[in-house]
Parts: structure tokens; C-alpha cells; sequence
């Protein structure tokens, strides 16, 4: 059963298209990664699935419902919520006050979650008083992915989640990604670190240029010989 | 001797030349109160607020301490120069937290915030004169109308931010003005409304009295402090208030948190009116008498250095900032034309200094 069904989606800013033609299935339970180098256009599809960028033609369904056009607030209370690029913390609130604002479409914070997200990240529970600003660069992308997940989502975007972190946190990150699938989100990825997402992925789409050029499953691309020389070095 | 005190005197002897610096100079200005004709019990008073504030910053009972220490200030001298200059510190105070609502929690410029203030004013003393209405009603309806004109200044700038939202705002607050000067019919144009009834408790006015003095407006503004800081404070702890923190700090994070943006700024301007609107009906009755000369873009552009000094988003700054800059033109009458020149003066010194304000968000 598909989550999320992206056809023909188009989008972009003013005259600028940044995506156009770009289709997407998203399995329900499964890892999939969208790949692509910079300005492929990853960031504006996630975008655009939110509803924060409005899209110019195409259609979005997310559990059967078709969500295209829907303003963000919706989106979230439908059960998409997104690791934005750049992690995007707001860092003059307190981790707490960060993860409340994550809780933001339930109106009170689920304590449940909450001890799920201590328990996968328990340096955030040291550091619940904290400014966020005062994090470090690894302790706000689990920030940043904690508040994602306060929101109880059915569908967890995430855009470059490994982007500037160190190898190790890097590694714990996909840990803590693929722990999280396992609970029952589906997870819908997007990376420059093909080899890691790929790696977790069930599925994987290329994208180049504002448009999908290949997809397959995730094993099928770490052997396809294009995605070997562009995006694995090999 | 509570714990919390202790570890607080700890700090004190840790740091002995810092707080000697500061206790010297609050010893400083309480003299340099009296000096320019602060009666001493005030400034004793002041002084004491000062130490109160630092020794039990983080006790429970420091806002008790606070309000008695208020409260018994006005029976310390029959001095009423100063009691009226105390209340339009009062005033003032309530503006600025008012406008923090709207740049320090929401960071969204204003620079025509004073024409809530007026409407308040206005629809006060309308209200009063025109129908004898009890001020307690007046009060309410300056509240209203002050965030009905909150919405609807907001709602077609919505989409804008930085200079423009800043362009639209001060014409917004010229057009205030303007009105209150020329709809002669209504507003008595550049002569403006006088004789306003003062406020009553049952039968009981709170108009200068020999035996209280302004004793009583006094205590009603502190009484309207009072519930402006307790309902601020708790705006800014509740989810609404996390909403506004959120626009402030990134709009689009915020977004994709299901944070509605336009109805979030649009109660952000509302709320912060409402707050310009409660203090011009208390200006009304206090002054007794309106007119557009109160208005002007001058006063918006102190009430938004008392934010920015005091420190943007954070309550006691403003409040800090607000009690300083708004007696400095009392404290200074002694300069008369050159104090205006000082106040610029410390403004540049602050930003260059200390630019996120005296007592910073923390
Ligand atoms: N706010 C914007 N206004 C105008 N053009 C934009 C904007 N954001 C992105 N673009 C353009 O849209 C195209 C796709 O950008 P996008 O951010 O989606 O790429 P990306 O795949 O996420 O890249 P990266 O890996 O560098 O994050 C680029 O050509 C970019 O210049
Ligand atoms: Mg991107």
C-alpha cells in the first residue's frame, strides 16, 4: 500500500522551475532516498510535499486523500511531518520549548514520545533546559529529528540529515533512523551521502536537474553503474 | 537563611568588583535622584527595589516583595510631582511590554505603535464624556477597539516584512494622528477632548484629592501592571506564546510545526494593542484631557527604544528599560534642549555596548 503518491508533480519560484515531471511512490513501512547533487531539486520536492511551496501542476495524494495545494498546517495534522534542511532549530528556544513546538499540531506534548525520543537521543533530556542555539551541530540534527517526531507522524521527511556531521554521528543518525522505521513511520529520505542512504533504504530515485532519472530498489542502485560512477565514486 | 540566598550572597563574594561596581552605581544614581529633586524616601525606595530584585532573582516571593515595597512608596512622601512622574513611568511601562508582544515575542517591526495607545485614549474619552459610561466599561472598550484597529492594521500586511512592514506601520501611526487632529467633529481636532470623568469605585472618585493626592490613579495603574506583567508573562509560556517565538525565530520551521502564520501575527497585533489601547483609557483619565500632540511619532519611537534597550522578548528589560528611559526627560528637566541630545547619546553607547539590550532574553 502506497503512503504517498507524487504524479507529475511540477514547482518552483516565480519563473524559476525547479522540479517538473517528477513522480514518486512511497510504500507504507518502508526507507525510501531520493539522491541527487546539489540544485537537483530534492529540497523543493520535499518542500512542496509540506505545502510550502505551492505547486504549479500535479498531484500530491497522501493516504489516499489528495493533499496537493494544502496549506503546511494541514499537512502536519495530517501525519507528514519534516527534518528540514539545515536542521533549522529555533535557537532561542529551549529544547523543550523546541520539542513542545514539534507537539505543536497535538496541542500538549505526548509523554509517550517524548520518553521514545529521551530514550533514542538521552543527551536532549540532559540538555532540555538548554538553548537550542547552544547545541552542537550533531546534538541539534537530533533535535531537529526529535521535534519531527513529536508530531506522532505516519510519514517523516528528512532532507540531508547528515549534512556537516561527523562520521560518528552520522552512523548513530541512521541508527536511530532505522529504529525509528521499525516502530512503524515510514521514511521518506533525501541525501547527498548516497552510499548511507542506500545502504538503509528499501527504495531509491535519482533525481538530476529538476526531474527523476532512475529508480529501482535500493540494492539495484548500489550496483547500477550510473549511480556507481556519479554518486558512489567507485 | 534560605538556601537560594545564600548560594546568591556566594556568587556576590565571587564576583566582588562587579557587584561593587553595580551597587556603587545604584548608590550613584539614588543619589543623583535626590540631587535633581527626587524627594529621598523615593529614592530610597527605588534603591531598595534595585537590591531587592538582585539578592532574590531567583525567589519565588520576589513579585511580592516587589509590590509591597510599590505599594508603600507612595505613603513616603507628600511629594506629588514625582507620584505623577511615577505613574507616567507606569504608563510607559505598559506601552513598551505592549510592544514587546509585538517585535520582542512575534519580531515584527512597529513603528506607529502609539496610535493604539490613542485609540485607547480616544475611546475613553469619548466614552466618558459623550455617554458617562463607568470606566471600568471604557477601559473594556478601549481594549476592544485598540485590537479591533490591531487587526485591521494587520491583516493587509500580513505578507510583508522588514522595510515595508516598517513604512506601512509609521503611516499607520501618522494616519492616527491625523485623524485624531482633523475629524474635528468627533475628536475636538487640535483642541482635543478635556474635562474626562475620572475614574470611580463605588461613587468613589479618583480624581486629584487633597487628602490622596494621586494616590489612587497611583494604585490603579499598579493594579493594571500588575495583570499586564501576570498575563504577558503567561502568554509567553503558552502555546500561543511558543507560536510567536517560533514565527520569530524561523517562519517557515514554524510553518511546517502547523504554526498558522497570518493567524498567529494577526493575534500578535491584536494582543499587543489591546495592551496600547487599556493604557491610553488610563492616560485619558489620569491626564483628564486628549489631544493629538500625545500621538506623535516621536512618542513610538521612544516606546520601541524602551524594547530595544530594556531587551527585546525579554519582560523584565522592558521593564527596566521602560522605568529609565521614560523618567529621563523628568530626571534630565534640569538640561531642558541638550537632554534629548544625552538620551541619543546613551542609545548609540547601548547598541554599540550592550546591543541586545540591558537585561537580554535569556
Ligand atoms: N527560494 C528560492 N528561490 C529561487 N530559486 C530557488 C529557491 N530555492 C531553490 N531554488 C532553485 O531551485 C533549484 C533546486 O533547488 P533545491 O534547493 O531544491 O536543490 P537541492 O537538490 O535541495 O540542492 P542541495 O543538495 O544543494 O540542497 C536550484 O536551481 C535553486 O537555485
Ligand atoms: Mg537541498
Amino acid at each position: 500500500m502506497s503512503i504517498l503518491e507524487v504524479t507529475d508533480l511540477k514547482a518552483g519560484y516565480g519563473n524559476i522551475i525547479a522540479i517538473d515531471d517528477v513522480h514518486l511512490t512511497v510504500d507504507e513501512g518502508d526507507i525510501v532516498t531520493v539522491i541527487g547533487a546539489n540544485g537537483a531539486g530534492k529540497t523543493t520536492t520535499l518542500m512542496t510535499i509540506c505545502g510550502v511551496v505551492k505547486p504549479i501542476s500535479g498531484r500530491i495524494t497522501f493516504m489516499g486523500k489528495d493533499i496537493t495545494g494544502l496549506s503546511p498546517e494541514k499537512i502536519v495534522k495530517m501525519g507528514i511531518s519534516q527534518v528540514p534542511e539545515g536542521r533549522r532549530i529555533f535557537p532561542r528556544m529551549s529544547v523543550y520549548e523546541n520539542l513542545q513546538m514539534g507537539a505543536f499540531p497535538h496541542k500538549e506534548i505526548d509523554n509517550d514520545t517524548l520518553n521514545w525520543i529521551f530514550s533514542l537521543f538521552p543527551v536532549l533530556k540532559e540538555r532540555k533546559n538548554q538553548k537550542g542555539g547552544t547545541l552542537s551541530g550533531g546534538e541539534q540534527q537530533m533535535l531537529a529529528i526529535s521535534r519531527a517526531l513529536m508530531a506522532k507522524p505516519h510519514l517523516l521527511l528528512l532532507d540531508e540529515p547528515s549534512l556537516g556531521l561527523a562520521p560518528k554521528y552520522v552512523e548513530l543518525i541512521f541508527d536511530v533512523l532505522k529504529e525509528i522505521n521499525k516502530k512503524g513511520t515510514t521514511i521518506f529520505l533525501v541525501e547527498q551521502n548516497a552510499h548511507m542512504a542506500l545502504n538503509i533504504a528499501d527504495k531509491g530515485y535519482v533525481m538530476e536537474t529538476g526531474r527523476i532519472v532512475l529508480h529501482d530498489t535500493a540494492n539495484a542502485l548500489l550496483n547500477n553503474k550510473m549511480v556507481k560512477s556519479a554518486y558512489l565514486g567507485e | 537563611m534560605p538556601g537560594f540566598l545564600i548560594r546568591r550572597l556566594d556568587q556576590l563574594r565571587k564576583r566582588p568588583l562587579f557587584w561593587g561596581i553595580w551597587v556603587a552605581c545604584l548608590i550613584g544614581i539614588t543619589i543623583f535622584l535626590t540631587l535633581v529633586g527626587m524627594p529621598i524616601p523615593y529614592a530610597l525606595v527605588i534603591f531598595a527595589l534595585a537590591i531587592v530584585s538582585i539578592l532574590f532573582s531567583r525567589a519565588k516571593y520576589l513579585p511580592i516583595l516587589i509590590i509591597i515595597l510599590l505599594a508603600i512608596m507612595p505613603w513616603t512622601s507628600q511629594d506629588q510631582y514625582w507620584l505623577r512622574v511615577l505613574i507616567t513611568v507606569g504608563i510607559y511601562i505598559m506601552l513598551a511590554l505592549g510592544l514587546n508582544v509585538i517585535i520582542g515575542f512575534t519580531g515584527m517591526l512597529d513603528l506607529g505603535y502609539i496610535a493604539f495607545f490613542g485609540i485607547g485614549a480616544y475611546t475613553t474619552a469619548l466614552l466618558t464624556t459623550h455617554f458617562h459610561l463607568s470606566w471600568w466599561l471604557c477601559l473594556l472598550a478601549s481594549i476592544v477597539v485598540a485590537a479591533i484597529f490591531g487587526v485591521l492594521r494587520g491583516l493587509p500586511t500580513l505578507r510583508l516584512s522588514g522595510d515595508y512592514l516598517a513604512i506601512v506601520t509609521l503611516g499607520f501611526g501618522e494616519i492616527a494622528r491625523m485623524t485624531f487632529a482633523n475629524w474635528v467633529g468627533l475628536t475636538g481636532g487640535p483642541m482635543g477632548i478635556r474635562d474626562i470623568t475620572p475614574p470611580s469605585v463605588f461613587g468613589f472618585s479618583f480624581g486629584f484629592s487633597a487628602q490622596w493626592g494621586y494616590r489612587l490613579y497611583y494604585y490603579l495603574i499598579l493594579v493594571l501592571l500588575g495583570l499586564t506583567v501576570l498575563t504577558i508573562t503567561n502568554l509567553r509560556n503558552s502555546r500561543l506564546g511558543r507560536a510567536w517565538v517560533a514565527i520569530r525565530e524561523d517562519e517557515t520551521a514554524a510553518q511546517t510545526m502547523g504554526v498558522n502564520l497570518s493567524w498567529n501575527k494577526t493575534l500578535a497585533y491584536a494582543v499587543g494593542a489591546a495592551y496600547g489601547g487599556a493604557a491610553g483609557a488610563f492616560f485619558a483619565s489620569f491626564n483628564m484631557f486628549v489631544s493629538p500632540n500625545s500621538f506623535t511619532f516621536f512618542e513610538s519611537a521612544i516606546v520601541l527604544c524602551m524594547v530595544v534597550i530594556g531587551g527585546i522578548g525579554s519582560i523584565p528589560g522592558v521593564i527596566i528599560g521602560a522605568s529609565i528611559l521614560a523618567a529621563f526627560p523628568e530626571v534630565l528637566r534640569f538640561m531642558s534642549e541638550y537632554r534629548y541630545l544625552i538620551f541619543g547619546l546613551i542609545m548609540v553607547i547601548m547598541v554599540i555596548f550592550k546591543p541586545r539590550g540591558i537585561l537580554p532574553e535569556r
